[in-house]
């Protein structure tokens, strides 16, 4: 198992809380679409994930294969989930 | 079409090696009620439902189920990382060995390998959303059953977080098969 | 139909399955939920089950 710095770790873990409450929502507002509340806190959570993912891939390289890379192509390298100790 | 995403949906962490426990949660990984049986199920399913609440839903949840499985995998891989031959053999797991080493196949805690038997696919939706929510319920106490398996701190906290996600499906798949009846009643369709 | 008739509910037919709507009102903070594996206080049932005594 590698040992990835914590930073990383939190920002992933940070990603991850985030992500989950949008995916909540998501999943409440498919049986709910005109809740409008729940609408709203689903775009301030996806605006903030939308954020936290950008200032992570700057750092940490690209998550997903449509994320903008450097050169030389870092998404093979940066860390593979199940690879990480959390 | 699907994006992978390099993050698991939560941080599953082992605290040691547990090939006993490893050899376990094959249950989920493909055995009946495993999260992959789920995926292909929901996924199957979603094309022949009536209205767009189930569409989404089973779309979105048989999606879940795929971020489900790799947390799944990534606990068996964690619990058996390292193991040797000898310690694979002495824990139950030497038929495993023999076929796949250590790498990771989607069987059942006993070995036998996962068939598309496991779902159904009725073109009915109201029997599938039953089937539905008749498969969060098992999974859900095979969760129970695992949990009790273990002491690892780890493994327990990763397990809770996907026996919750059976009970919040339940849910959502219950209020899609309350849309779909309804959606059946206004249409005078009665089964 | 008397309504402290355990099991009697008011407009439901027989051999059909009812679920409520779940209603939109607190949810956990956001680390809290994914720890408790879902955003909903109305929806955890920790396992095993916790008893509450008032």
């Amino acid at each position: 198992m590698s040992h990835h710095n914590k930073d990383m770790v939190d920002k992933l873990k940070n990603i991850m809380a985030v992500d989950f409450a949008v995916w909540e929502l998501s999943l409440f507002l498919d049986t709910h679409p005109d809740e409008r509340r729940a609408i709203e806190d689903h775009n301030k959570y996806v605006r903030l994930s939308y954020q936290l993912k950008n200032e992570y891939e700057s750092t940490y390289g690209p998550m997903r294969l449509d994320s903008i890379s450097p050169y030389p192509y870092k998404y093979i390298n940066s860390p593979w989930p199940w690879e990480i100790e959390y | 079409m699907w994006y992978y995403e390099k993050k698991l949906q939560y941080p599953a962490n082992v605290s040691r090696t547990d090939l006993g426990m490893a050899k376990f949660l094959f249950a989920q990984y493909g055995g009946p009620d495993s999260e992959l049986a789920a995926a292909v199920r929901y996924l199957t399913q979603r094309y022949t439902m009536p209205i767009p609440q189930a569409k989404a839903l089973l779309t979105d949840i048989g999606t879940e189920e795929l971020a489900h499985w790799e947390i799944i995998g990534t606990l068996i891989y964690k619990l058996t990382c390292g193991a040797t031959p000898e310690q694979m053999r002495n824990a139950g797991l030497g038929d495993h060995f023999a076929q796949h080493d250590n790498a990771l196949y989607p069987h059942d805690a006993a070995g036998v390998p996962f068939t598309a038997a496991y779902i159904a696919s009725t073109g009915d939706p109201i029997a599938d959303l039953h089937e539905d929510l008749a498969a969060e319920q098992k999974a859900r106490t095979t969760y129970e059953k695992l949990i009790t398996l273990t002491n690892d701190a780890g493994v327990i906290a990763a397990l809770s977080f996907l026996r919750e996600r059976e009970v919040v499906h339940f849910q959502r798949f219950g209020e899609v098969l309350m849309l779909v009846q309804e959606h059946y009643q206004h249409k005078h369709i009665f089964y | 139909m008397s309504e402290s008739k355990k099991g009697f509910y008011i407009d439901m037919k027989l051999a059909q399955v009812y679920i409520l709507m779940q209603m939109y009102g607190e949810t956990f903070e956001i680390r809290t939920a994914l720890r408790n594996g879902t955003l909903f206080p109305e929806l955890y049932r920790p396992f095993p089950p916790q008893t509450f005594q008032e």
